[in-house]
């Protein structure tokens, strides 16, 4: 049956080249968009692994002021937001805070496991600023000031691909190049700061206490704290430290940023593909139907000769998927390119699947443009069909 | 000649209503989604209020200090003792001028918060941009000098601060704890333009900042106008000798320097380059054409198949023609003269699908007081894209068609 229709392509090739390719290209930009979605959309069930509904971010720009002249600051505005009763817990971090824009990695490890890890310098109270559930141990606090090896935390994917199964805490894992060790002392749920659209990335946070470049101040506020008390808080902070430059924004502001700057490059390519596929089966519908009806005498034939109107449906809808196969192997043999030459560096399983989904919408599209037009030319009786004016 | 062309095309176009409805909609889509892009890109790179002079500008936006392997690497804005000490002594541009990125600032209204977006310039800023000024004047040379805490302000932040009608002249306005007074008012500045966007202006002096110390990396960015397009090639001359004179004091992790003034297509094309390799301006414009050659092949594919298949319908009128002495070429003529009239009528839908789609874009907000608009040029390429996508999607099918046989084409038979 497929080496017949085969034949029967090949004899009409010049015909039918312009609709392989047609059907080619098609395949392309379904294995883009397709790939682009699940690239997206792989983590977005996942949860965060932290709270930031009433966290508020404050970014301190502390121009050119010293090292030790920041850290003083420190103390003194710790003092003053342990005095508010609207604030539940506040934290110090470095700028890659959670929908922010920067990004710290650092190598880690162990026994020759060698990973890229994002790298988070955070002061004691950033666990619980952020809610952030704790899987084994403990935070850090007080209790790890005078130990000679930093203490970390590590989240539950990095725990998993050193320790495996096995307990991780009060064991000891080194920064790239055996340099700097670390003491784990807890476990947190994965960490997914890039926000919604965020992969699962390895990560473990440091203690940190002195550091020039803790600049953003993390407040976790309660029901109490309003537009009035932010602005007391505000001229408080800037009476402190008035060389410097404050600002407050709140996380629940930056998510929602956050999400519509990774939502809409997505929504672009994806609304444009969809109306160029649509665009392409109503173009493939009207030419199979052109071609079709123009096969009556073939119909009248087969149809007198004992075939019933499945079987000429059948055989019209075998070409188009036929044609649509080799097509589809042309296009597979680009779209695997991308895993095995890695390019842009995105794992093999999003290549995949997205091959996978658009191999299901092509021949989903060719079997419909082909049905209707197929079943309407079924229909003729032998009688009118034979009959050539 | 032409008359009869396009009357035989709208006969053609209402023989059947599904095809072309198929052909317009391919067309349409394409071509409105072509101009929009062509608009924004327009917009984006091209001059506009208030940087008039963006096409005789170059913006110096990095300073790049590396270790002598490139193991370790620094890209910051430009900093003021660099500006004071060496960008300054330029000779080749007309004017300079400078202005930090910019900060958020947050002021409040009553209990309404409000984000202030300030920038701290120099008084040449006033002159290499052309602020349309609603009230009031912007700050001299001697007001920087002296750092008075003068203000000039948005219409929006006006509106915002001081109420719909008010004249904020004179008056004091507090925010990020600091106090300035208002001395001018303009229009709002498109986001898109980012050297000269922002809520507030302040003279860059009240910063206190630091210029004794050698520091070439700061927060500044800095617009070297040229008189024309031409000087540029002397400017970036001079720029370099300047920074190659140099010296990088000796206990500095960083032992090389560079700081390139850009073109904004080349600051878009550094993305793509290493370091301080000369950006790729040419591979870039040819990606872009190639993006978008292949973004029109799939809707010219598929008209070129309906039209391939569509000239069995007309196979008996080729067939009276031929017969009447109609050479080949005559034919194909006409069949991609006709193609074209079509994609020009569906580039007049496609552009006014751009208008609403400009429209949308501008009322999302996501880029603040964007302001997109055509241009002549923009209307040029729309027309060169029609007769190209016409003549692309209609030269095969009328090779096809002027080939048949007169008897074939008579009899109306398989061709």
């Amino acid at each position: 049956m497929i080496r017949h229709i085969t034949t029967l392509i090949w004899n009409q090739k010049r015909k039918h080249i312009g609709l392989s390719f047609e059907i080619f290209f098609s395949f392309m930009v379904l294995f883009g968009v397709f790939s682009l979605l699940y690239y997206n959309f792989q983590w977005f069930f996942q949860p965060l692994g932290f709270e930031y509904e009433q966290v508020w971010n404050v970014t301190l720009d502390t121009k050119d002021a010293e090292e030790e002249e920041v850290n003083a600051m420190r103390e003194q505005i710790s003092q003053l937001m342990n005095s508010y009763s609207e604030v539940e817990s506040h934290a110090y971090s470095h700028v890659n805070i959670p929908f922010g824009f920067g990004t710290n990695t650092w190598g880690l490890e162990l026994d020759g496991v060698d990973i890229d890890a994002d790298v988070f310098r955070v002061s004691d109270g950033y666990v619980r600023t952020f809610d952030m559930p704790i899987i084994e141990g403990r935070n850090f606090g007080p209790e790890d000031d005078g130990t000679d090896i930093q203490p970390i935390l590590i989240t539950q994917i990095t725990k998993e691909k050193f320790f495996g199964e096995e307990a991780a805490v009060g064991k000891t894992i080194y920064g790239r190049g055996n340099e700097t060790p670390f003491r784990i002392v807890g476990v947190v749920a994965d960490f997914r700061y890039k926000g919604t659209f965020g992969e699962v990335r390895h990560g473990f946070f440091i203690r940190t206490k002195e550091d020039r470049w803790m600049n953003q101040l993390l407040v976790k506020t309660n029901q109490g704290a309003d537009a009035r008390f932010e602005s007391k808080m505000l001229k408080e902070l800037s009476m402190l430290a008035p060389d410097w430059s404050i600002d407050i924004d709140y996380f629940s502001d930056m998510k929602d940023n956050n999400f519509l700057m990774s939502l809409l490059p997505v929504l672009i390519f994806g609304i444009i593909s969809a109306f160029l596929i649509f665009n392409v089966s109503l173009g493939l519908f009207g030419v199979l139907w052109q071609n079709i009806s123009k096969r009556r005498e073939e119909i009248g034939i087969r149809r007198s000769m004992g075939a019933t109107k499945r079987e000429i449906t059948t055989q019209f809808i075998g070409e188009i998927i036929v044609l649509a196969s080799f097509s589809v192997l042309f296009g597979i043999f680009f779209a695997v390119q991308f895993p095995l030459l890695n390019i842009f560096y995105i794992a093999a399983e999003v290549y995949i699947w997205g091959i996978l989904a658009a191999i299901v919408a092509i021949y989903l599209l060719v079997f419909l443009c082909a049905y209707f037009p197929s079943a309407q030319a079924a229909k003729l009786h032998p009688a009118v069909a034979l009959r050539d004016e | 000649m032409l008359e009869n062309y396009i009357k035989i095309t709208w006969k053609v176009l209402g023989r059947n209503k599904f095809f072309t409805f198929v052909s317009l909609f391919g067309i349409t889509f394409t071509i409105g989604i072509l101009l929009v892009l062509t608009t924004f890109y327009d917009n984006m790179l091209g001059p506009g209020y208030p940087e008039v002079n963006r096409s005789r500008t170059l913006l110096l936006n990095l300073v790049s200090l590396h270790n002598e392997d490139y193991s370790s690497n620094r890209m910051n804005p430009v900093g003021l003792y660099f500006i004071e000490k060496y960008i300054k002594d330029l000779q080749s541009p007309e004017l300079i001028s400078f202005a930090t990125i910019g900060e958020e600032t947050t002021t409040f209204v009553g209990d309404k918060k409000l984000s202030i977006y300030l920038k701290h310039t120099d008084a040449n800023f006033w002159k290499t941009n052309q602020f349309e000024f609603l009230e009031g004047l912007p700050f001299n040379q001697q007001q920087v000098t002296q750092s008075q805490q003068l203000a000039i302000i948005t219409e929006t932040t006006r509106n915002d601060y001081f109420g719909e009608t008010a004249s904020a002249i004179g008056e004091r306005l507090e925010t990020g704890n600091k106090s300035y007074t208002v001395i001018g008012v303009v229009k709002d500045v498109p986001g898109n333009f980012l050297y000269s966007y922002a809520d507030m202006y302040v003279p860059y002096t009240i910063q206190n900042l630091d210029i004794t110390t050698v520091n070439f990396t700061g927060n500044f960015i800095v617009a070297l106008q040229a008189e024309t397009r031409s000087d540029f090639v002397k400017i970036k001359e001079e720029m370099s000798h300047l920074v190659s004179r140099i010296e990088i004091p000796a206990d500095w992790e960083f032992t090389k320097m560079d700081a390139k003034p850009m073109t904004l297509m080349e600051t878009i094309s550094r993305v793509f380059s290493r370091y301080d390799d000369e950006p790729p301006v040419t591979a870039v414009t040819i990606g872009l054409f190639v993006a978008m050659f292949f973004f029109m092949l799939l809707p010219a594919l598929n008209l070129i198949n309906l039209n391939s298949s569509r000239i069995l319908e007309r196979a008996s009128e080729i067939g009276v023609r031929k017969a009447f002495g109609a050479s080949s070429r005559t034919l194909a003529t006409q069949f991609i003269i006709e193609n074209v009239i079509l994609t020009l009528i569906g580039g007049i839908f496609g552009f006014i699908f751009s208008v609403l789609i400009l429209n949308w874009i501008e009322s999302l907000e996501l880029i603040p007081h964007l302001n997109l608009h055509f241009d002549y040029s923009v209307f040029f390429i729309a027309v060169a894209l029609c007769v190209f996508f016409g003549v692309l999607s209609g030269v095969l099918p009328a090779l096809r068609m002027s080939k048949i046989h007169i008897v074939h084409a008579l009899k109306g038979q398989n061709l």
